[in-house]
C-alpha cells in the first residue's frame, strides 16, 4: 500500500479529529477487582445532574455525532458493558456507522449466543483483562470465584468464531511472580495483542489506586526484565531535544466518554470537557477556552515550567491525568512519574556499561 | 469487471485524505487524496475505467504514472481483503 499513502496523523492533530473515542457504557461490573478504578465510585467533576447512564437513544445520536467529526477507532467499555441490556444494539449501531469496533470485557457474559452474537458484528479486536496464570490468582484479583474459567470460556468461545481477541495484564504485587506464565497464557490463547502495564489508574474519584500497586524493587525488576519484551538501551536525548519531546494526544485526537455522558480528555484526566446530555459533542469538543484551551496550547515537555528544569525528560512518561489526582495540577511533577523516571534512567545506565 | 470496497470496511474522510483501517490486521492505512478519491469512488457505480476517467479529469497527473499507480493499488487492495470484485 505504498504509492498512495500519506502521513496524515499531524492534520488529524491540528484539526483536532477525535479519532480514538473510548466510551464507558456503564460503571456497573459483575466483577469486583481490588485495582477498579471505576465501579462504586463518582466522577468528582461530573456535570452529570441525574446520575442517569446514557439512554440507548441519546447513544445512537452520539455516534452519529462522532461519525460526522471523523471518530475512527470506538472502544466500547465499562464497568461491563454486556451488562447493559442494550448492548448488542449499541455495538450494531457502531459497525452500522463504519467505526472500528473494539470492545473491553471480562468475558463472564460471552457465552455461545453472546458468542455468536460478537461474530456477526465482528469488532477489530475484543480485549480482556487477564490476571494471573491460574484460577487462583485471577479469581482472587476480580474477587468473583470461577471468573477465570468463564474467562478462558469466552476466549477460546471467540477464537472458535474467528473473533481476535487482545489481552491486557495490570501488573500488581497480587500476580508480579506470573509475569512469564500469564505471557505465555496470552501466546497460548493467540491473542493480538498483549498490553502489561504496571500504571494502576487512580480511582475516578480521586482516591489512591490502593495497596495492589508493586513497590520501588519489584518496579526495578520489572523494568530490568523481558516481560512482554526485553529492554533495550535508549539514546538520552539533548536537553533542546528532550524539551520538544511530545505530551499525550488526549483531547487532541481523542476522548473518553462516560457512562453518565461527561466528556474527558482521556479515562484518566477526568476533568470534564462538558456532558453530551446538555451538549453536542462538536460544541463541547470545539469550545476551546479555560482549561481545554491551555491543555491544548501545552503539547511538549518544553510546555511545562517545571519540566524545563529537569534533567529526566528522556525517560519521563507523565500522565496529566495522574499528576491532576497527585498534586492538584495536571502540569506539575509529580512523585510517581518522578520514581520511574529515575528506575528508567539508572537501568539504562547499567544497560550503557553492558554494552 | 465491476470492484467495490466492502461495506464493513471502517474508514473516515479527513479532509481530502482518507484512513482505512483493515480489520484483519488492525493496521489503518492513511490515504493521500488521490487514492481517497479512488476509495469513495469505490462504491459499486463506478467501474476502474470512469474512476480513472474522473481522477484525470479533477488531478493534474501523468496518464502512464497514474494507470501504474493505480493498478498497484487496487490489487495491494484487494490483497488486503478490502475490496470485492465482481
Amino acid at each position: 500500500m505504498s504509492v498512495l499513502l500519506d502521513s496524515i496523523y499531524a492534520k488529524v492533530e491540528a484539526l483536532r479529529v477525535p479519532l480514538h473515542i473510548l466510551l464507558e457504557l456503564t460503571q456497573a461490573c459483575n466483577e469486583n477487582c481490588i485495582h477498579c478504578y471505576i465501579k462504586g465510585a463518582k466522577d468528582r467533576l461530573s456535570f452529570s445532574k441525574d446520575k442517569k447512564e446514557l439512554s440507548l437513544g441519546r447513544i445512537i445520536g452520539l455516534l452519529d455525532e462522532l461519525q460526522r467529526e471523523g471518530a475512527l477507532n470506538l472502544t466500547l467499555s465499562g464497568g461491563e458493558a454486556i451488562l447493559r441490556n442494550d448492548f448488542f444494539e449499541i455495538a450494531k449501531a457502531a459497525r452500522q456507522r463504519n467505526f472500528a469496533l473494539a470492545l473491553f470485557s471480562n468475558g463472564q457474559l460471552i457465552d455461545k449466543e453472546n458468542a455468536d452474537r460478537l461474530k456477526e458484528i465482528m469488532p477489530v479486536c475484543v480485549y480482556f483483562s487477564v490476571y494471573g496464570k491460574d484460577a487462583s490468582t485471577h479469581d482472587r484479583i476480580t474477587r468473583l470465584e470461577g471468573s477465570f474459567k468463564k474467562l478462558f470460556s469466552a476466549i477460546e468461545l471467540l477464537r472458535q468464531r474467528g473473533v481476535k481477541i487482545g489481552l491486557k495484564t495490570v501488573v500488581m504485587k497480587e500476580n508480579f511472580t506470573q509475569l512469564k506464565e500469564v505471557f505465555e497464557l496470552g501466546k497460548y490463547f493467540g491473542a493480538e495483542a498483549h498490553q502489561f502495564t504496571e500504571e494502576i489508574t487512580t480511582r475516578i474519584d480521586g482516591t489512591c489506586p490502593g495497596p495492589c500497586q508493586i513497590d520501588g524493587c519489584s518496579l526495578y525488576d520489572y523494568y530490568k526484565g523481558d516481560i512482554p519484551q526485553p529492554r533495550e538501551y535508549i539514546e538520552e536525548l539533548k536537553k533542546e531535544e528532550a524539551l520538544r519531546k511530545p505530551l499525550c494526544a488526549a483531547a487532541a485526537s481523542g476522548a473518553c466518554i462516560s457512562a453518565y455522558g461527561d466528556v474527558y480528555p482521556c479515562a484518566e484526566l477526568r476533568v470534564p470537557l462538558g456532558n453530551v446530555k446538555y451538549a453536542s459533542f462538536a460544541d463541547i469538543w470545539r469550545k476551546e477556552e479555560g482549561f481545554l484551551e491551555e491543555f491544548l496550547e501545552t503539547r511538549e515537555y518544553g510546555d511545562l515550567p517545571e519540566c524545563r528544569q529537569c534533567d529526566l525528560i528522556s525517560f519521563c512518561r507523565r500522565c496529566p491525568g495522574r499528576a491532576f489526582y497527585e498534586t492538584g495540577d495536571w502540569r506539575g511533577c509529580y512523585e510517581h512519574a518522578r520514581e520511574r523516571a529515575l528506575l528508567s534512567k539508572r537501568i539504562n545506565e547499567e544497560l550503557a556499561f553492558r554494552r | 469487471m465491476e470492484i467495490h470496497r466492502k461495506q464493513d470496511i471502517p474508514w473516515r474522510k479527513i479532509e481530502e485524505n482518507a484512513l482505512v483501517v483493515n480489520p484483519k490486521t488492525s493496521l489503518i492505512y492513511p490515504l493521500n487524496p488521490v487514492a481517497s478519491r479512488i476509495w469513495e469512488l469505490l462504491d459499486g457505480q463506478n467501474n476502474l475505467g470512469r474512476i480513472t476517467g474522473i481522477i484525470l479529469k479533477e488531478y493534474d497527473i501523468d496518464k502512464d504514472t497514474f494507470n501504474k499507480d493505480m493498478e498497484s493499488f487496487i490489487l495491494q487492495l484487494e490483497e488486503a481483503g478490502l475490496i470485492e470484485k465482481k
